[in-house]
């Protein structure tokens, strides 16, 4: 399985249903413009970070979320094939998503990211059932590139939501949507089946 | 000095007019003017406005969000204050906060730039290979013809600077490579005109000349500073930025218009790191004369500031 780059953070997507949506996490992959250096003598047994996530998706700058979002040259459908979500581009200086509304909420959790080396993967072209919000710096670029990088910390999580989504895509933001202008990427995910992760 | 004022017109007899009128305005306010700095328009050898090394000028102004509607324009906040302006990322830093009379205001840098006409295309002469011109030196150099053409219309097919080399002017000044170079939050809005008498080059002469510069911004710091300091005058950008974004990197060097010359270069970087830099790779031609910077307030805030209203 391979995965992508997040808020300084390595995300690897394992599945998402109406009951919970279930991933590994891992931290730090040396994003160029925000390295967090940790001390090298005593470094922490864990680290901690935030995950909130909005169904429906919120609006981006007031409009529906997948404003800027093309798919083969024509605005990207949110309830078209998700087959080929890998080909979906962005227009140049895409907005970020606003903030949720409150209630859109379904889940809003702080979770442990315990010290766990481990390596982690990029393709470029394997499949990914999901999207970032905006281009978000990958450590790969085009076509055919894979990369790998060495972590410290990492969390193979499931997490059930706290109330129903209510729509058949989420976002996931390891920042709370917050500030604005904040430098990291939303995860746009459309729900999926149940499966073995999630026995419910 | 309290303040700068900018005048155009499209003739210069209603431009002298407008002058007149303003100082006596000025002096009647019990003010003096300090100094006086005319510009004018030059025109290239295909007639378009240009500055004085014969390049086309003012071609490639970032577009405004909410102004024209074009898909490659950048957040208004990156030029007035008050406003959303591109993501930043966290080692940035944030821009302060702006008091709100200041809203809607823009930041502005104003330059007098002597332009060594002469040395600028003896070198490019000087350069040249077997089969090419100096022009063909010179494009190189910008990044762009005489007649602003692009050699390369997408820096990412383009990555080690074969095209467009990695040095250029416009590649240095504007990377359009937004997610390894952050290029959106380093836009200025620049609004020039050239100053002295063109030059002949078949009787290169060494008259005063140059280019008024005039620039709006949201953060000096962040937008012209940054891009003199880090990008014009670093001659390890871009490879720098590239290598720790896991990207492939070319041939590095000075902007050859607006960075350092090779003596300079060597005081501040060392011989060692400047000792890669290809001829073509350095500036010198221009020379900054005269330099202001200042804040441009909306209409509605220079009422305000005529008042004794406190801000």
């Amino acid at each position: 399985m391979t995965g992508i780059a997040v808020s300084d953070a390595f995300f690897e997507f394992a599945g998402a249903c109406v009951h919970s949506i279930r991933f590994a996490f891992a931290s730090q992959i040396d994003y160029p413009y925000a390295t967090a250096r940790l001390t090298d003598d005593n470094p922490p047994e864990s680290l901690f970070r935030r995950v909130q996530i909005a169904s429906p998706p919120p609006s981006r700058s007031g409009k529906a979320w997948q404003t800027g979002l093309t798919l083969n040259g024509v605005a990207f459908d949110p309830a078209g094939s998700k087959a080929h979500l890998n080909d979906v581009k962005f227009v140049a200086g895409i907005d970020n998503l606003d903030a949720p509304d409150p209630d859109t909420i379904v889940l809003d959790h702080w979770f442990e990211l315990p010290r766990a080396p481990r390596t982690v993967s990029w393709s470029w072209d394997e499949p990914r059932p999901y999207l970032l919000s905006f281009p978000y710096w990958q450590p790969i670029s085009g076509p055919g590139d894979t990369a790998t990088r060495d972590v410290d910390y990492s969390a193979v999580l499931r997490l059930n939501w706290t109330k129903p989504p209510t729509a058949s895509w989420v976002a996931v933001s390891f920042d709370a949507f917050w500030p604005p202008e904040r430098d990291s990427a939303e995860v746009l995910i459309p729900l999926g089946a149940c499966d073995s992760l999630c026995p419910r | 000095m309290d303040a700068l004022l900018t005048l155009a017109a499209e003739d210069e007899g209603t431009l002298k007019r407008r002058v007149r009128k303003e100082r006596q305005a000025i002096a009647g306010a019990g003010l003096t003017v300090l100094h006086e700095q005319w510009g004018g328009v030059v025109r290239n050898a295909t007639g378009q406005r240009a500055e004085h090394f014969g390049f086309a000028d003012g071609i490639a102004q970032p577009t405004v969000r909410g102004a024209q509607g074009t898909p490659e324009e950048i957040a208004s906040g990156e030029f007035l204050l008050g406003l959303p302006g591109e993501r930043r990322p966290m080692n940035l830093g944030h821009r302060p906060a702006s008091a709100t009379w200041m809203w809607g205001g823009s930041f502005q840098v104003f330059r007098r730039l002597r332009q060594d006409v002469a040395g600028w295309w003896a070198k490019m002469e000087d350069l040249r290979e077997a089969g090419e011109t100096a022009e063909d030196v010179a494009a190189r150099a910008m990044g762009r013809k005489l007649d602003g053409t692009p050699l390369n219309l997408d820096f990412k097919n383009d990555p080690e600077g074969k095209t467009t080399p990695l040095y250029s002017h416009v590649r240095k000044m504007n990377p359009r490579d937004d997610e390894v170079f952050r290029d959106r939050s380093h836009r200025i809005l620049r609004r020039g005109i050239p100053y002295g008498p063109a030059m002949d080059r078949s009787a290169p002469d060494s008259q005063d000349r140059g280019m008024l510069f005039n620039a709006y911004m949201a953060s000096i710091e962040d937008q012209f500073e940054f891009l003199q300091r880090r990008w014009a005058n670093d001659p390890s950008v871009a490879s720098s930025t590239l290598t720790k974004s896991g990207k492939k990197a070319g041939v590095d060097g000075f902007d050859p218009v607006i960075g350092d010359d090779p003596a300079v270069a060597s005081r501040r970087f060392g011989a060692d790191a400047v000792k890669k830099v290809p001829p073509v790779a350095f500036g010198g031609f221009v020379t900054t004369t005269g330099s202001v910077y200042a804040f441009t307030p909306t209409r509605a805030a220079l009422r305000l500031l005529s008042t004794d209203s406190s801000l």
